[in-house]
């Protein structure tokens, strides 16, 4: 059976499709979508599975960006440069069980401390949510993961937040005596908010697959 | 300057795992690999050209990094899906009204499947929004590469996605 030879080739109709045509090659095409079925079924299913591989892979924008990787990019020149902590590849995640056994052991801690949030981070790594002012910034979690990635206490890990250059540092005071599953620390965050030093104390649990979980208290202005 | 950079880099990070995503076909390995590619960037960043979009190259850090890395360890098999499993899961109307993860599922395959070369050319255009100027700048290859390797992965997909009804355009040439 012999065909009609075509008016048009495949490539035309994906570039058609994907809005790269100059103006005049749009309306011709829109011409031949208009006149031959096959096109018009090509061009259709092309758009459903552009926006289908689209869908399959939007996972990363709609989760945190692991805290290995925000210290890998570094919060500042003097964190690299002083980065002795070897940022290991982790490919535990927390599973929810796990997460939900961390909850329960923190939400205990947290009584003696008062009033807190905590998250933990089914994306990996750490997850900080609610800060001071309703944002955390990647580079006081890239601070955060250095320091507990330390773990000694005194240990020092300033940052420098990119947008507003906000300067702050965070500082393990020790770990926690207590007994919950996993390997807490306590820390100190530290920063200067309109001039006035601002002091906040969290809480950060180590699950058995290396990802932390992290419990900040409200801040509180320093006298 | 290089401050700059390095706060734009954080900001392409969520970009940057989901080509990386894409390309390695898990998470885990997409983000080892973005990891490895912001340590090679960092490195060199004195390399980068004022007035060139940094997307671009850190798009080109991370392809070439893959290509390299899949060089390295040449005994693992390409990213194995056999075209007839894939038939197998051609969405047909029975299959439409499942749970949609699963379509999600062959989509993935589907895009794991396609020749290396294409699959990065289709992530950079359909995921990532690049115009085929863009794609073809990150891979540095011509325009009309770009566009005739396009057209062969998008086909595909459509295929094995929709086989029937697409099945009349499988002579693209290019």
């Amino acid at each position: 059976m012999t065909r009609q030879p075509k008016p048009w080739v495949e490539s035309m109709l994906v570039a058609y499709v994907d809005n790269q045509l100059e103006p005049a090659q749009m309306a011709a095409v829109e011409e031949i979508i208009r006149e031959d079925p096959e096109a018009r079924t090509i061009v259709a299913v092309l758009r459903r599975s552009a926006a289908a591989v689209k869908a399959a892979f939007d996972q990363p924008l709609r989760e945190p960006v692991p805290a290995r990787l925000l210290a890998a990019v570094g919060p500042e020149e003097a964190a690299i440069e002083s980065n002795v902590v070897p940022m290991r590849a982790r490919k535990g995640r927390l599973d929810r069980p796990m997460i939900m056994a961390l909850a329960a052991s923190l939400a205990a801690l947290a009584i003696g401390f008062g009033a807190g949030y905590w998250q933990a981070a089914p994306g990996g790594g750490i997850r900080l949510a609610g800060g001071p002012d309703g944002t955390e910034s990647g580079q006081y979690e890239a601070a955060l993961y250095q320091a507990l990635e330390d773990s000694n206490p005194g240990t020092q890990v300033a940052y420098v937040e990119a947008a507003g250059g906000r300067r702050g540092a965070v500082t393990i005071v020790g770990p926690v005596a207590a007994n919950v599953s996993g390997n807490c620390l306590e820390f100190r965050r530290e920063w200067s908010d309109a001039g006035a030093k601002v002091v906040s104390r969290g809480l950060a649990c180590r699950s058995d697959t290396g990802e932390w979980s992290v419990l900040s208290m409200p801040p509180k202005p320093a006298s | 300057m290089t401050q700059e950079l390095r706060a734009e880099l954080v900001g392409l990070l969520p970009r940057l795992r989901r080509f990386a995503y894409g390309l390695t076909g898990s998470l885990d390995d997409g983000d080892d690999l973005v990891q490895g590619a912001c340590e090679r960037a960092l490195r060199r960043l004195d390399q980068f050209q004022p007035g060139t979009r940094f997307d671009s190259w850190m798009y080109r850090i991370v392809q070439n990094l893959w290509i390299d890395q899949r060089r390295a360890r040449q005994a693992r098999p390409e990213t194995g899906v056999e075209p007839a499993d894939l038939e197998a899961l051609a969405v047909g109307d029975a299959e439409r009204e499942l749970d949609s993860r699963l379509v999600l599922g062959s989509v993935q395959r589907a895009v794991a499947t396609l020749p290396e070369e294409q699959r990065a050319i289709l992530l950079l255009v359909c995921v990532e929004g690049q115009s085929y100027k863009a794609a073809a700048d990150v891979l540095e290859i011509p325009l009309g590469t770009v566009m005739s390797r396009l057209a062969r992965a998008r086909l595909a997909i459509g295929r094995a996605l929709e086989g029937e009804s697409i099945a009349t355009a499988s002579q693209a040439k290019g």
